[in-house]
């Protein structure tokens, strides 16, 4: 018998055979991307969007329909027992897949341009197009691992989604750590790994969506795609075609209920971080990661009565899980008691935001805005950021008195934030973070006057005031600006005078903020920077000045809100 | 020829082939039978390497069939579950074919019309009798060299099996096909197996030209005057006795001739008849010897 190369003849029959489906899928789109919003004559842009994620549920739906043939015996078996390796099968499948992707996007692009829409709408197509690949060959190998195609397209999707379960996991793991080692914070270890270490969005290609394709991108897209095809070709060999059930290969089932049931307690565990104890959250999570996996694996093994094996592979994984987190906390609690040596750093934080220092550490590290001068940023961003040897010393200083002692004096009614973020730049580059929880306290102790002590050298030094209040202290801020302030009754906000121009204002202000005294809650107000002394928020009475800035009669820009009472006397007097 | 040697393979922690020995020879009608569940069908897909066998191999005129996947060209296997493409007619379903086998155009119109199919009706609208016989036609169509047969004319009636036999007599004599039909209809076997294997619980229990088997086990039926205990034929070869009236019906597998001297001598020998086996009760004996349908 003459041998027949029939890949290429069998691939053009697969193609063919999609005409039904191209149809189908030409009305859809056609109808839902085009006809609906011109009758409508609705946003087009969210229509095309949703021709998008119509485009992702015909291509998922047709890859599993097409590799259906693994899930069914006598299928199966036909098409096993004809001359067309297994292997040449999910490749002719995978080829018809992506022409037919192929065609869905120069649907939804045709239909762009006959709307004469916004081209820009097709740059997220960087994205998808990475995306639709790695799911034509994912929901092949989930086929190929799957025993079932309701399980083949969950699997496609969890294998789609592996890499952000792996960073839920990860988080996790920091998230119990902050609980153990004092002054880390699981959102500072999150942000670091994600930007540092585990750049999802390359990984998701997301970043390209705004920016030009790089190298990275024509490099990226090709391995990945290449390390998914020999998966394929890896478990194609190995695929016992015996097996039935949910999942075909007994790793795999065990790969999938393993990670399935971190992500639970995991969720848990992170939606819950702030309003439950660490023993109590630790046991809840190991409940439900129990509980997740016997429901997982009785669910894909088809039986309640679990298998030793299965118990086997759940206790290994726990102690390596256990082992990974236990090895991280050792590894982070060597820093634990790290204090900066003043000499090397550089500027120093001192407040209660994290969110600020991140965004801070990005605006150094992006060259893009150097239109807008750190001081400029700091200023529009209400961020006080020390310089001064002195004050890096006090706050170094005050940062082993945290150490110690992670109490504060505090007035519940008047103080509530309990977060006292510290954040060391570097002279080598690097950046020292610290978020420390702190325990507000009403009695005073030897402890909290050492912290008050310091915190207020801090807020009475001028590199303080010339941040807070720049625009009274900075002279190079205050000259040439027009400048003005509004005073309101806190107890109706009722506006007591109009407008005053704040040069009358200046010098009484000022002698008022010198002489302010924040006494046993120095420290509370160092890292909280409120400014609203305590009579003014428990009897509703005092004042409000409103700083701002007329950049012409039109622009009025606001710069501060300054609350006072009585102990404002010069500023009183004088409005008198 | 085909030669599968020493075949074994697990599910899971189920022996489901053990130590499979199977020689089908060029031209040669090769009949798999055995009892439910013993592995027959396992054993056609070790041959179309659906299965991965766990030890031992398949080979081909010589080649071995998991390292030259290319050698399944020439296999066709027409399996007891039969499955069509969704909407396809047998048309469509041969055009699908050619694309990977040498169908012949000839046969397929000659073999539509001997069977009476329509060839543009869906084959999954068909009757199972209508099925099977539009899958036996692609089969023959497709000119394979060895061809793998799993209960084939199971629900057919008389004349379309006929018929049946009729074309692959044909076939493996015009084509020197090697064909093997596994099958629970020991009589049908019966008229066309050149060679026969007998399976149970994952067994060969026993291999051999239908016509040596026929003369390696035999039956007579026989009557003595007075008491008799047909344990003293043992050196016969006994397989299975029963005694009927003062008739014993005895299988055996040792000479009869000297069966008849040994019970002329010893006993007044009333009867001795020489009674003609089919497959269908070698099958059984054989069976029968390994303890099955003999369970309490």
């Amino acid at each position: 018998m003459e041998k027949k190369n029939n890949f290429m003849p069998i691939l053009i029959y697969s193609i063919k055979e999609k005409k039904n489906w191209v149809l189908l899928s030409t009305v859809i789109i056609f109808l839902t991307t085009t006809l609906i919003p011109y009758i409508l004559r609705a946003d087009e842009e969210f229509f095309i969007m949703f021709g998008i994620v119509e485009l992702f549920i015909l291509v998922l739906i047709n890859c599993l329909v097409d590799n259906s043939f693994l899930h069914n015996e006598p299928k199966l078996t036909y098409y096993m027992s004809k001359p067309v390796t297994l292997s040449r099968q999910i490749i002719i499948n995978i080829v018809t897949n992506s022409v037919f992707t192929v065609y869905l996007v120069a649907l939804i692009v045709a239909s762009v341009v006959f709307q004469g829409l916004d081209y820009d709408i097709l740059k997220v197509f960087k994205m998808l197009i990475p995306w639709l690949s790695a799911i034509i060959l994912l929901a092949s190998l989930s086929s190929i691992l799957s025993g079932n195609t309701l399980m083949a397209g969950a699997m496609t999707i969890f294998n789609f989604c592996l890499p952000l379960i792996i960073l839920l996991v990860t988080m996790f793991i920091f998230s119990i750590l902050e609980n153990i080692v004092i002054g880390f914070s699981a959102d500072v270890l999150n942000d670091y790994f994600i930007k540092n270490i585990y750049k999802l969005d390359y990984l998701y290609f997301t970043r390209y969506v705004d920016g030009s394709i790089d190298l990275v991108y024509l490099l990226l897209l090709p391995i990945i795609l290449l390390f998914i095809a020999l998966l394929i070709i890896r478990f194609v060999k190995r695929r016992k075609n015996e097996n039935t059930g949910f999942i075909v290969f007994n790793g795999y089932k065990y790969f999938v209920a393993v990670f399935a049931c971190l992500i639970i307690p995991a969720s848990f565990s992170i939606s819950f971080s702030r309003y439950t104890g660490m023993g109590s959250r630790l046991i809840i999570s190991a409940l439900l990661a129990i509980l997740s996996y016997y429901i997982i694996i009785a669910f894909v093994e088809k039986s309640f009565r679990i298998s030793k094996s299965s118990i086997k592979v759940f206790a290994v994984s726990m102690v390596l899980f256990a082992a990974v987190t236990g090895s991280t906390i050792l590894v982070a609690s060597q820093y634990e008691n790290t204090v900066p040596n003043p000499e090397d750093v550089q500027m120093v934080y001192v407040g209660s935001s994290i969110w600020s220092v991140n965004s801070a550490s990005e605006f150094l590290g992006d060259r893009s805005h150097e239109d807008i001068s750190f001081t400029e940023w700091k200023r529009n961003h209400g961020m006080i950021i020390y310089e001064d040897i002195n004050s890096i010393e006090s706050i170094t200083e005050l940062h082993k008195q945290v150490l110690m002692d992670q109490t504060y004096y505090t007035d519940p009614d008047y103080y509530w934030m309990s977060n006292l973020v510290l954040a060391y730049w570097m002279k080598d580059g690097s950046i020292i973070r610290r978020d420390y929880k702190l325990i507000p306290e009403e009695e005073l102790t030897k402890e909290h006057a050492d912290k008050n002590e310091i915190a207020h050298e801090l807020l009475i030094s001028n590199e303080y005031k010339k941040q807070r209040f720049y625009y009274l202290y900075d002279e190079k801020y205050y000259s040439g600006r027009r400048l003005f302030a509004k005073l309101r009754s806190i107890n109706d906000y009722s506006t007591i005078i109009e407008e005053r121009d704040l040069k009358d204002l200046r010098d009484v202000l000022k002698k008022d903020i010198d002489n302010q005294y924040f006494d046993n809650t120095s420290f509370a107000e160092l890292f909280m920077n409120d400014m609203r002394p305590k009579a003014v928020m428990e009897n509703e009475q005092g004042y409000l000045l409103e700083i701002y800035e007329k950049v012409s009669n039109e622009d009025i820009n606001y710069l501060d809100e300054l609350y006072f009472n009585e102990s404002f006397t010069s500023t009183i007097e004088y409005l008198k | 020829m085909l030669t599968i040697s020493s075949l074994s393979k697990k599910f899971g922690d189920f022996q489901v082939l053990k130590n499979i020995n199977i020689n089908a020879e060029k031209s040669q009608i090769y009949g798999l039978v055995g009892s439910n569940g013993c592995g027959k069908t396992t054993i056609l897909k070790h041959i179309m390497q659906v299965y991965k066998q766990d030890e031992g191999y398949i080979a081909f005129d010589g080649e071995e069939v998991e390292k030259n996947s290319e050698i399944i060209k020439d296999f066709y296997y027409v399996q007891d579950t039969l499955y069509f493409p969704y909407q396809y007619t047998l048309n469509k379903l041969f055009h699908y074919e050619k694309l990977m086998y040498n169908m012949s155009e000839e046969k397929f119109e000659y073999l539509l019309k001997y069977f009476s199919i329509d060839k543009n009706k869906v084959l999954n609208k068909m009757s199972k009798g209508q099925k099977k016989q539009a899958a036996f036609v692609l089969s023959i169509a497709a000119q394979p060299k060895l061809l793998l047969l799993d209960e084939i004319v199971d629900g057919l009636d008389a004349v379309i099996k006929r018929k049946f036999w009729d074309i692959l007599i044909k076939e493996v004599m015009d084509n020197d096909m090697t064909v093997i039909i596994s099958s629970h209809d020991l009589k049908e076997l019966d008229n066309i197996c050149d060679k026969v294997g007998i399976m149970h619980e994952g067994r060969i229990l026993r291999e051999e030209n239908l016509e040596k088997m026929k003369e390696d086990i035999k039956r007579v039926q026989f009557a003595v005057e007075g008491e008799f205990d047909p344990e003293v034929l043992k050196e016969f070869g006994i397989l299975q006795h029963v005694k009927i009236g003062s008739v014993f019906i005895v299988t055996l597998t040792g000479n009869t001739e000297e069966l008849e001297k040994y019970l002329k001598n010893t006993h007044t020998l009333l009867l001795f008849d020489k009674l003609s086996m089919s497959l269908e009760e070698i099958f059984i004996t054989e069976l029968g010897g390994v303890g099955y349908g003999k369970e309490e």
